[in-house]
C-alpha cells in the first residue's frame, strides 16, 4: 500500500467513525405510505395516451362550443366552469411567471418582496451564486428567494407537500432563542386553503449566518401566499406549488 | 425553475476519466443471496434493512449540505416504487440501492435550496483543524468530479470496487483506473514523495 492509499484509508476510516448512527425508519410504514401504482413503462405510455385522448376530446368539445356560441376565445364560458379566485392581490412585485394550465386553472403570478436586501454581516452580502437567488426583506425579517420567484415541484410523496422555508432577522439570536417564535402562514390564492406553522428551529449552511427554519406542509398544489411574522415584522411572497415531476 | 434545470442536468463527461455509460452491463460478484425484490412492504423492508447504514453514509458523503435522512428516505421510497425493475443479474441489492441513493443525493445537492440539518452543528468534514484528515479532504476536493466520486465511494464510504462501479454507472476497470489517476494527482497535493 502506498502512502497516498494509506492516507486515504485512514481519512476514510476516521470519517466513517465520525458519522452519526444510521437513521432509524419504520420501514414498513414508510413503504406502505409510499405504496401506489407501480411505475412501469407500458403503464406510463398507456396513461399518457389516455391523457392525450382526453385533452383532444376536451379541446374539440370546447372549440365546437365556443365556435357555435360566437364569443372570442377565452371569454365567458371558460370562467363559468373554472374555480373562483379569492381575488386577493399578491403582495410585492410580480415576476409574471405563468405555469402550465394543468397545475392550476388560474395562472400563478409568483412575487418577490422587492427590493433586494443587503443583510448585515456575518450573512453573505448575496447568497452563493449557485442558488440563483437574492435576499429580500429588511433587517427585521428577510428571506432568500429565487430571482425568478419560487416555484416548487418534484415531490416524492403524495400530498401534503413539505417545504422548508428559511428566514433571517437582525433581532434574532440563535443562541438565546434556538426555537424562534416565528410563524409562517399560507393562504392559497386560487382556491380556498390556508395553514399556519411555527415556531421555527435553526439551520446552518453556507449563508454565513444561522437561519430560522420553518417547515411547512402544503395541503395542495396551487398558488400560495406565504407570510412570515417575527417580533412584529412581516414578510410575504407568492410561490407556486406544482405537481410536475 | 432552477431546480428543474439543475436536477435534470447530467454530470459532464470528461475525456480521460473513464467511458462510463448508463446502459453498461455491470458484472458484480457477491456471495449474498440474490433474487427478485420482495413485493410486500414488510419483506422489502427486511430486504433493504442491512443496506440503510451504507446508504446513509453515501448520502452524507455525496451531499454534505443536504439532509442525509431525507435522501435515504427518498431513495428507499424510490427503490420501493421501482422494485420490479431490480434485476439480480445486473448486481446485488446493495449496489442497486446505493446507485439509487447516489442519484437522489445528486438531486439533493443540485437543488437550489439545501436542506441542512435543523441544528447548530457544523457540517461534518468542513471543520478546519490540524488533523491530517483535513489535508486529505482539501486535496480530494481539488480532484475532478468523477475522480472525487470514486475516492468518496471507495475510500470514505467504504464501498467495494463493484459497488463503486454501480454508483458511477461504469465498469469496475474504469473505477480502478479512475482511482489510480486520483491517487497520482493526490500525491503532490499531499506532498507525498514519488
Amino acid at each position: 500500500m502506498t502512502d497516498v492509499e494509506r492516507m486515504l484509508e485512514d481519512a476514510g476510516a476516521r470519517w466513517r467513525a465520525g458519522q452519526p448512527p444510521a437513521p432509524t425508519f419504520a420501514l414498513s410504514d414508510l413503504l406502505e405510505r409510499a405504496s401506489g401504482p407501480m411505475r412501469q413503462g407500458p403503464s406510463l405510455l398507456v396513461g399518457l395516451a389516455a391523457a392525450a385522448v382526453v385533452v383532444v376530446l376536451l379541446g374539440v368539445f370546447a372549440f365546437g362550443r365556443f365556435g357555435s356560441s360566437g364569443p372570442g376565445r377565452g371569454s365567458g364560458g371558460s370562467s363559468a366552469s373554472g374555480p373562483v379566485s379569492t381575488g386577493s392581490p399578491p403582495s410585492g412585485a410580480s415576476t409574471g411567471r405563468s405555469p402550465s394550465a394543468s397545475i392550476s386553472p388560474v395562472p400563478c403570478n409568483v412575487t418577490l418582496p422587492k427590493p433586494v436586501y443587503v443583510p448585515p454581516k456575518p450573512t453573505l452580502l448575496t447568497p452563493p451564486a449557485y442558488y440563483d437567488s437574492d435576499w429580500y426583506g429588511s433587517a427585521r425579517l428577510w428571506t432568500m428567494l429565487d430571482r425568478q420567484g419560487e416555484s416548487w415541484s418534484g415531490w416524492v410523496y403524495p400530498p401534503p407537500y413539505p417545504q422548508k422555508t428559511f428566514w433571517w432577522s437582525a433581532d434574532w439570536n440563535p443562541t438565546e432563542e434556538p426555537m424562534p417564535a416565528i410563524t409562517v402562514t399560507g393562504k392559497r390564492l386560487d382556491r380556498p386553503g390556508s395553514f399556519v406553522y411555527g415556531p421555527g428551529t435553526n439551520a446552518s449552511a453556507d449563508w454565513g449566518s444561522t437561519a430560522m427554519l420553518v417547515g411547512v406542509d402544503f395541503p395542495t398544489t396551487g398558488c400560495w401566499e406565504l407570510t412570515a411574522r417575527y417580533r412584529g415584522a412581516t414578510l410575504s411572497y407568492v410561490a407556486e406549488v406544482a405537481d410536475r415531476p | 425553475m432552477a431546480y428543474e434545470r439543475l436536477s435534470g442536468r447530467r454530470p459532464p463527461n470528461r475525456i480521460g476519466l473513464g467511458r462510463c455509460r448508463r446502459d453498461v452491463e455491470l458484472a458484480i460478484v457477491s456471495d449474498r443471496p440474490t433474487g427478485r425484490a420482495p413485493d410486500t412492504a414488510a419483506d422489502f423492508a427486511d430486504w433493504i434493512g442491512p443496506e440503510v447504514e451504507r446508504m446513509a453514509r453515501l448520502a452524507a458523503r455525496l451531499a454534505p449540505t443536504a439532509d442525509r435522512d431525507d435522501i435515504v428516505q427518498e431513495a428507499l421510497v424510490r427503490a420501493w416504487q421501482k422494485r420490479r425493475q431490480y434485476d439480480p443479474a445486473r448486481g446485488t441489492p446493495g449496489a442497486w440501492l446505493l446507485a439509487i441513493t447516489a442519484d437522489r443525493a445528486r438531486r439533493a445537492r443540485n437543488r437550489r435550496r439545501p436542506m441542512p440539518a435543523p441544528s447548530l452543528a457544523v457540517v461534518p468534514g468542513r471543520v478546519r483543524s490540524a488533523d491530517d484528515r483535513v489535508d486529505v479532504e482539501f486535496a480530494v476536493a481539488r480532484l475532478a468530479p468523477r475522480q472525487r466520486l470514486a475516492v468518496d465511494c471507495f475510500y470514505f464510504v467504504g464501498l467495494s470496487v463493484a459497488e463503486t462501479a454501480a454508483v458511477m454507472r461504469c465498469s469496475e476497470g474504469t473505477v480502478k483506473s479512475t482511482l489510480a489517476d486520483a491517487r497520482r494527482l493526490l500525491r503532490p497535493l499531499l506532498e507525498v514523495p514519488e
